[in-house]
């Protein structure tokens, strides 16, 4: 908790004088042959005319005080605009992981109870093939074929019909669910090794019951572990999928604003970015104290 | 022993394939248990006791395991060829077993209460609640302390001995005719071990249940055992009842083993190890399997496979000199 608090402000102060490094806002907002005074009025406007650790302090008394900046380009708090965007991101990121789950864990699962077998072979190429497969080409060649060619679906925009849905959460999936599926036979086919699982089987226990239950709750141990981290990089906004695509998230909104230097959105993005993951570890861990009788009596 | 037999093992034979090598595990043994008694499987690592008891509980991973031939009788049937949906509803229920190593054993994301309640709930014996009822009235049987509080706790709160004793609760809860205990012993210290033999010994002379005790340990086969099979490199060499085969032994593996164990010296006389290593089961000798190490082997223990030669009622050793070894004092 307090590593992660740490964590959280030295992300902050990075965030703010790494944002500063991307160049001049004043060049990019202002027509090429601006004088010098509108220059400075500019600057002095957003208050870049101050030495930076003068803005930094300003920039920490606002988080304090919920204010998160003014975004130059949209002329409104950056903090409504991030929140604006956040449950666009947060949709796809749920979505996204609870589908990779349950297939994972059903795939896992099957593959580990007869490794070597048919449908262990087939999983394991085929969540290797995912795990590994460039997100960007994935879309591109995703949109070529289904938008374009075969127009089923939409090439981009999120609508209210599922069709919006399908390609971005698919390819948002395929990295994270040929790793899930990976952790989840390796764990599982520890868990169906042990000893507790002969003893299960010794008491008369079926062996869909020994799996889903005996098993699985021993291996869910190291798949929450791994959906925990992958949750973490979703939330974190799917920058490629959501560009791609056009999704009007966090991720887009994000590249957006280093492209425009909107100094205010980046920060305020980052930060609220970084609070989210805060407290999805915070979760993490009290998960891990719920599925691990262990832990708990430390 | 004119009584029925409860288990009859007869010429059970287990190989593991990996790779190249088929390691022949077991290699036709045969063994009896009946009512109410308890017989003692004597062996070294590697003699193939333990995968006897896991392929008669139907435990043994296929592949690599494969059972090449043999039967195991028990209330009549041969539970080895049992549908697999037949064998789980007597699992348990009729014939039950004891693990090693109970830390591992048990399930360590759920509670005692729960698992052994699992064992009355998949059998259809009665409610979630009365089901952990009966498994605090078993705890408080195996000598838990406060039992009826700790049905909530985990494996992991107990020490050594208590988990096991968990885990025998776990396994005679349905009353079963047969409990096969696999070196329940081994992983606990020297004054738990006598504890839970004695909890084992009671609970048998209690309900008439019949044990079949693997373990490596002559002390305990002495203190517990009614008959013992003494096993090498996959077969029983040598059965009978406990006192006569320890006292005169008609096997040179068993002198051996008599031999070398330490409760069985004078103060003063020196041990004597077998010598040479236990057989290779990928390779075994021709002939009889302990010719390399035994002391009294001849030309036709090299040739030929020994026959098996009762040498006394109820007494079987297989061995071409099993008469001769018969009359050697075990200490020499």
């Amino acid at each position: 908790m307090l590593h992660s608090s740490i964590a959280l402000i030295g992300l902050i102060v990075a965030v703010f004088f790494l944002a500063r490094l991307t160049g001049d806002p004043t060049n990019l907002y202002l027509p090429i042959d601006a004088n010098l005074e509108t220059r400075q009025e500019f600057a002095k406007l957003h208050g870049f005319d101050q030495p930076s650790h003068v803005q930094f302090v300003k920039f920490v008394k606002g988080i304090a005080e919920g204010d998160l900046g003014f975004s130059i380009r949209k002329q409104r708090p950056a903090f409504d605009i991030v929140l604006e965007a956040y449950p666009t991101t947060l949709k796809l990121a749920f979505t996204t992981m609870t589908l990779v789950i349950t297939f994972a864990v059903t795939v896992g699962a099957l593959a580990a109870y007869k490794p070597r077998g048919v449908f262990d072979r087939v999983a394991s190429i085929s969540s290797l093939s995912t795990a590994s497969a460039p997100d960007f080409w994935v879309a591109i060649t995703g949109i070529l074929i289904f938008s374009v060619a075969l127009r089923w679906l939409p090439t981009s925009g999120m609508g209210d019909g599922i069709e919006y849905w399908i390609m971005p959460v698919t390819v948002l999936m395929l990295r994270p669910f040929g790793l899930q599926v990976q952790v989840v036979r390796a764990s599982m086919l520890g868990a169906l090794s042990s000893a507790y699982v002969k003893t299960a089987r010794a008491k008369g226990v079926r062996e869909r019951r020994v799996i889903y239950v005996h098993a699985l709750r021993n291996a869910l141990l190291t798949i929450v572990t791994v959906a925990g981290d992958q949750t973490v990089g979703m939330i974190n906004g799917a920058v490629i999928v959501e560009t791609v695509f056009g999704w009007p998230g966090i991720g887009k909104l994000m590249v957006d604003s280093v492209i425009q230097r909107d100094y205010a959105i980046v920060q305020a993005a980052i930060t609220i970015t970084a609070s989210a993951i805060f407290l999805l570890f915070i979760i993490i861990d009290l998960l891990y104290v719920a599925l691990d009788p262990r832990i708990r009596h430390r | 022993m004119a009584d029925k037999p409860l288990l009859e093992v007869r010429d059970l034979k287990v190989e593991f394939r990996t790779g190249r090598e088929i390691v022949k595990a077991v290699n036709g043994a045969n063994f009896t248990a009946y009512p109410g008694k308890t017989l003692a499987i004597l062996g070294e690592s590697g003699s193939g006791k333990s995968v006897s008891a896991q392929t008669i509980m139907r435990l043994l991973q296929i592949p690599p395991g494969a059972i090449t031939g043999g039967t195991a009788m028990f209330h009549g049937v041969d539970i080895l060829k049992m549908p697999m949906d037949e064998w789980r509803q007597m699992s348990g229920k009729k014939m039950a077993m004891v693990f090693q190593d109970a830390l591992a054993s048990l399930n360590p994301v759920f509670t005692v209460g729960w698992q052994i309640a699992e064992t009355f709930r998949i059998h259809g014996e009665c409610s979630r609640s009365e089901a952990f009822d009966r498994a605090g009235a078993l705890l408080e049987r195996v000598g838990i302390p406060a039992a009826r509080d700790r049905v909530k706790d985990f494996p992991h709160q107990f020490s050594g001995g208590m988990r096991q004793r968990v885990m025998i609760a776990m396994a005679v809860a349905l009353k079963p005719d047969l409990l096969i205990a696999d070196e329940p012993t081994t992983a606990l210290d020297v004054t738990v071990q006598a504890q839970i033999m004695d909890l084992i010994k009671d609970i048998s002379k209690e309900s008439g249940m019949s044990v079949i005790l693997i373990t490596h340990d002559l002390g305990v086969v002495v203190d517990v055992a009614d008959t013992v099979a003494v096993m090498y490199a996959g077969r029983v060499v040598e059965g009978g009842n406990v006192i006569d085969v320890l006292q005169q032994p008609a096997h040179p593996y068993t002198l051996a083993l008599l031999r070398s164990a330490p409760q069985a010296r004078e103060k003063g006389e020196r041990l004597q190890p077998i010598v040479g290593s236990p057989p290779d089961l990928a390779n075994l000798p021709t002939g009889c399997s302990f010719h390399p190490r035994c002391a009294f082997a001849t030309d036709i223990c090299r040739r030929q496979a020994p026959p098996i030669k009762s040498v006394a009622e109820g007494r079987i050793s297989e061995c071409h000199h099993a008469e001769t070894v018969h009359h050697e004092p075990v200490h020499a």
